[in-house]
């Protein structure tokens, strides 16, 4: 996928965060979440060629995303949360890794890398001010766009 | 416990398992379940279908408490046991059909899963008994959710590996990094779906987890269909019986009534075990065109030797089923199951949880004997991670007996 197009996601995902923060109760989260998904399948079979391994799993990576973004405006267990959405990130992440290495194509296992010791970065964290939530989100934006 | 529904399940599975064996006779595939043929490849589907049976349970019960959704021990238990009993139809099938069902070092972290969660039942069943020592009970009632944040990645990383071997030996068509995902998807939808079947045996069933099989659903309909776009192939037909089905939910009619939640359960089953058959030989209409009697017969003997540890274990310890106790984790009666209580709301800094101090001590002894075997074997991808979770959940399991037993010596020294 391009770098404008990969941009392009890492916005959306940002929109879809905003989005979510504003929904209240489970079925409700849950179709926006099921819509979500579906935009993000949408998206990624539109401007990207499904048939290159690496997009397999790019509406989940997104998704993931959405979720870390998401995790900063929660009030309750948001650290908790925080690590959580970021663990699946990971295994997101390493799942597409492993498959890679199995075909032995290359495999970014700098990105896995920084987003493990940010998610163990997280779990050090005791209250979180605005400015670590903004630092946070830039900080995953920085391994979406450029690892 | 409806005994008396349970029975009737019990002998109409056994009369079933009657008739599709002497039908087999008649149709001439008798010989297939006689002879441990390599040919035969029904054995293999039912047998991934019961490894993912075998994961399903403990996968949910674990989650649930990781995330801190309240059911009732009960409804764990039932789960944690299901899982168990699963786990004695993939032996059996493996160990009757061995020429079919080759086995490769995946086996090892199945088994590796199987202990821990058998680890996991005992402490909960142990931690429910009133009649046990009262300090074991509320010191085992404290490891359950570090217990669940062992077993929780680990089933995920063994589903995953399982699902990534499977692509790399059996079916090249399903390598990829969406593959695994999917699967452990899958597994955890089973899950859900014999939570419904089995509490329907209890005369009870919980809300909560019919909504979460209904939203779960529209999630599994997206995969199916991601699935079927980057592969340009898929099951319609398990997609049908899997996703669409379930969607009957949706109407009062078919969720208030029993038979209406079943029905839907075993469409799920179907598709699912369609879908397993379709991931092996990629055709549609596969297990419809090669059914013989002796594939429906050995699907009853499964249905039966489930049937039969599953009841047989629940009734032999219905007094720890039907403990009216409430843990942590889990819900009485009265509540929802989706307020925190005062003792959750509490703000803990980082690393000073509770659960955190259980695990602290076991999760550096696993990493640890994760990196000794890793550097001895070279074997860093398969059985390593599961290989540090069971030494850290037998350290977490011994942390209780640890605690009284020195408790007990403090007082014999102040004596």
């Amino acid at each position: 996928m391009s770098m404008f197009a990969n941009a392009v996601a890492c916005l959306l995902c940002l929109i879809f965060a905003a989005f979510i923060w504003k929904i209240k109760g489970l079925y409700r989260i849950t179709l926006v979440m099921f819509l979500i998904v579906l935009s993000n399948c949408l998206y990624t079979a539109f401007a990207g060629n499904i048939a290159f391994p690496v997009l397999e799993v790019y509406p989940f990576r997104m998704l993931a995303l959405t979720l870390c973004v998401f995790t900063t405006g929660l009030r309750e267990n948001r650290r908790r949360f925080m690590v959580l959405a970021q663990t699946f990130w990971l295994w997101v992440e390493l799942l597409g890794c492993l498959s890679l290495y199995q075909t032995g194509e290359e495999t970014p296992w700098l990105r896995l890398a920084a987003i493990a010791g940010i998610a163990f970065g997280c779990m050090f964290m005791a209250r979180i001010s605005k400015e670590i939530e903004f630092g946070l989100i830039v900080l995953w934006m920085a391994v979406w766009m450029f690892f | 416990m409806n005994s008396k529904v349970v029975t009737i399940v019990f002998i109409g599975l056994c009369l079933l398992l009657l008739l599709s064996v002497g039908g087999s006779f008649w149709d001439g595939s008798f010989d297939l379940l006689l002879h441990n043929s390599e040919n035969w490849k029904f054995p293999k589907t039912l047998f991934i279908f019961w490894i993912g049976m075998s994961q399903a349970g403990v996968l949910l019960s674990a989650f649930l408490l990781v995330m801190k959704v309240k059911i009732h021990r009960r409804t764990s238990l039932l789960l944690e046991l299901c899982s168990l009993c699963s786990y004695v139809v993939a032996i059996a099938l493996s160990l009757l059909y061995s020429n079919s069902i080759k086995l490769n070092s995946d086996i090892y972290n199945i088994g590796i899963v199987g202990f821990i969660s058998l680890l996991f039942f005992v402490t909960h069943l142990v931690a429910a008994d009133s009649a046990e020592d009262v300090s074991l009970c509320k010191n085992l009632a404290k490891i359950r959710r570090p217990l669940a944040c062992f077993i929780l990645p680990t089933v995920f990383w063994v589903v995953s590996e399982f699902a990534l071997d499977f692509a790399q030996f059996e079916n090249s068509l399903w390598q990829g990094a969406f593959f695994p995902l999917y699967v452990v998807a899958c597994v955890f939808y089973m899950g859900l779906a014999s939570t419904i079947a089995l509490l329907s045996f209890e005369n009870y069933y919980n809300r909560l987890i019919e909504r979460f099989i209904l939203l779960c659903s529209w999630f599994m309909s997206l995969l199916f269909l991601w699935l079927m776009l980057i592969k340009d192939s898929g099951s319609i037909i398990a997609f049908i019986f899997a996703c669409v089905v379930p969607q009957l939910l949706l109407f009062e009619a078919v969720r208030e009534s029993l038979w209406g939640r079943l029905i839907v359960v075993l469409c799920i089953f179907f598709g699912v075990l369609l879908k397993c058959d379709f991931v092996l030989y990629l055709d549609d209409f596969h297990l419809v065109s090669n059914v013989s009697l002796a594939n429906v017969s050995l699907m009853f003997a499964g249905g039966v030797i489930f049937v039969f540890f599953f009841f047989g274990v629940r009734i032999l310890l219905s007094r720890f089923f039907e403990n009216d106790e409430i843990l942590m984790g889990e819900e009485s009666d009265s509540s929802d199951g989706e307020i925190p209580d005062a003792e959750e709301r509490k703000y803990y800094a980082p690393f000073s949880a509770p659960e955190f101090k259980v695990v602290r001590l076991p999760v550096l002894c696993g990493v640890l004997a994760a990196v000794t075997y890793g550097y001895f074997t070279s074997d860093w991808v398969h059985l390593a991670g599961p290989f540090g979770a069971y030494v850290g959940c037998l350290l977490v399991c011994l942390q209780p007996f640890a605690h009284v037993w020195l408790s007990r010596k403090g007082k014999g020294g102040r004596k």
